[in-house]
């Protein structure tokens, strides 16, 4: 369409036809519109052109409609609703083949106390060492305790016993302490005092 | 919202509303139900949208797929998606549009897939999707085997100039021409302009007409 050629072309026509397709209307706002009201030519020209789009409408939905029977969107209907049911309701968890094989229990369990006993034996180990090895350090450190506290820390009068001081023999005297005190002499002078005194031998809780 | 909330609890469908209304009515009502934890409802509610956007839905996908059974997947795809995500839906936005927009997304994902696909298979030669069984061909009835062929043909050769278009037009046009959108309604599905969507509109008419008559043309 142009100054010296009014009539539509295919251009024309599809820019009228979209125009009007755009908007969902009869007319459009095309300078075309108003040749197309007067010039019947170009109306034959522009309705062959509508045509030939109709046509291309009919053939495309035609061929979708015979795929799409009326059988089929019924199967579809059916596959949607089973696919919304299942939507509600949650997977169901399938056991990966390696593990969908009966397991025997025995094997199962006789791994389980192999490894029970392991773990006991184990434990009683590492306790039994730590005991060895307390046992180990406490032993030296109670000797010297005893070498060095005893003589002045115990009350008891043998370690004042003049017997003891008289010997002299100091070593005697702090490792046997039962054969010091059973040695022990009295001096002449305090034999009556002490057969006349009671001895801890004396004593009879009863 | 009170009209919605008044139907679905009798599960009827509204009286009186135009199909646009009544599909946005039907979408809140199940909206609600889903909300509700009343799924049996929800879904007998559903079932009237699918069953009247159904063949829509069918020809879209097969327009764009070109094959029967993925049409047929996409459109189940796109009813569960719709019925699984319809609390993200407005309702100020038609739902034949939003669920269009959803049916159309998994269109071209799956023809992405299928390019992917092809890169590493050859494919059997293709005897077209709407052929039939020779038993059924030659029945006494219906077009006769001369028609068929040169119906075939036709469609063979639309459905390759529409392959030639780019994506855009290609929506464009069959939203336009074949589903009857507006461009308001294409803009709102395609995500483009309305003066984009006219532009689109006028390319891809003019290029179908060349393809097709220059081929009308070379055959004849």
């Amino acid at each position: 369409m142009g100054l010296l050629n009014p009539h539509l072309d295919d251009d024309d026509c599809a820019d009228v036809w979209s125009a009007r397709q755009a908007l969902g209307t009869a007319e459009s706002d095309r300078p075309a519109e108003s040749h197309l009201r007067t010039c019947t030519d170009c109306r034959a020209r522009y309705s062959a052109f509508t045509n030939w789009l109709d046509s291309m409408r009919t053939e495309a939905h035609s061929e979708a409609d015979e795929f799409f029977t009326r059988e089929r969107l019924a199967t579809q209907q059916t596959q949607i609703f089973r696919r919304l049911e299942s939507l509600e309701h949650p997977a169901r968890i399938i056991a990966f083949p390696r593990f969908a094989r009966p397991v025997s229990v025995q094997p199962g369990g006789r791994r389980r106390w192999i490894a029970a006993a392991a773990a006991v034996g184990l434990i009683t180990g590492v306790g039994l060492g730590q005991l060895v090895e307390l046992s180990r350090h406490r032993q030296p450190e109670t000797m010297a305790h005893t070498r060095v506290a005893s003589p002045l820390n115990d009350p008891s009068p043998r370690t004042i016993q003049p017997a003891a001081t008289a010997n002299n023999d100091d070593e005697t005297f702090l490792y046997e302490p039962e054969v010091t005190s059973s040695q022990a002499r009295v001096p002449d002078s305090l034999q009556y005092l002490n057969a006349i005194t009671p001895g801890a031998r004396d004593y009879d809780p009863r | 919202m009170a009209t919605a909330g008044r139907n679905y609890m009798t599960g009827a469908q509204p009286a009186g509303l135009p199909p646009r209304e009544a599909d946005s009515a039907a979408a809140s009502a199940v909206k609600a139900m889903q909300a509700e934890g009343r799924h049996a409802e929800a879904r007998e509610r559903y079932a009237e949208l699918v069953a009247r956007h159904q063949r829509r839905a069918a020809r879209i996908a097969f327009h764009y797929l070109r094959d029967g059974a993925e049409s047929d997947e996409a459109v189940q795809d796109a009813f569960v998606k719709a019925y699984s995500h319809l609390s993200t839906f407005r309702e100020e936005l038609p739902f034949e549009v939003w669920f269009t927009r959803i049916l159309i997304n998994g269109c071209l994902d799956r023809i992405k897939a299928r390019t992917r696909r092809e890169r590493w298979m050859v494919s059997m030669p293709d005897h077209g999707p709407g052929e039939r069984d020779f038993a059924e061909r030659t029945a006494g009835h219906g077009p006769s085997p001369e028609d068929l062929v040169l119906a075939r043909e036709r469609r063979q050769k639309l459905a390759a100039a529409l392959a030639r278009l780019p994506d855009r037009q290609r929506s464009v046009f069959m939203l336009s021409h074949y589903e009857g959108c507006t461009s308001r309604e294409v803009s709102a599905i395609t995500g483009l302009n309305e003066s984009t969507v006219r532009v689109h509109l006028f390319r891809a008419i003019r290029k179908l007409r060349g393809m097709l008559t220059e081929g009308s043309n070379g055959a004849s």
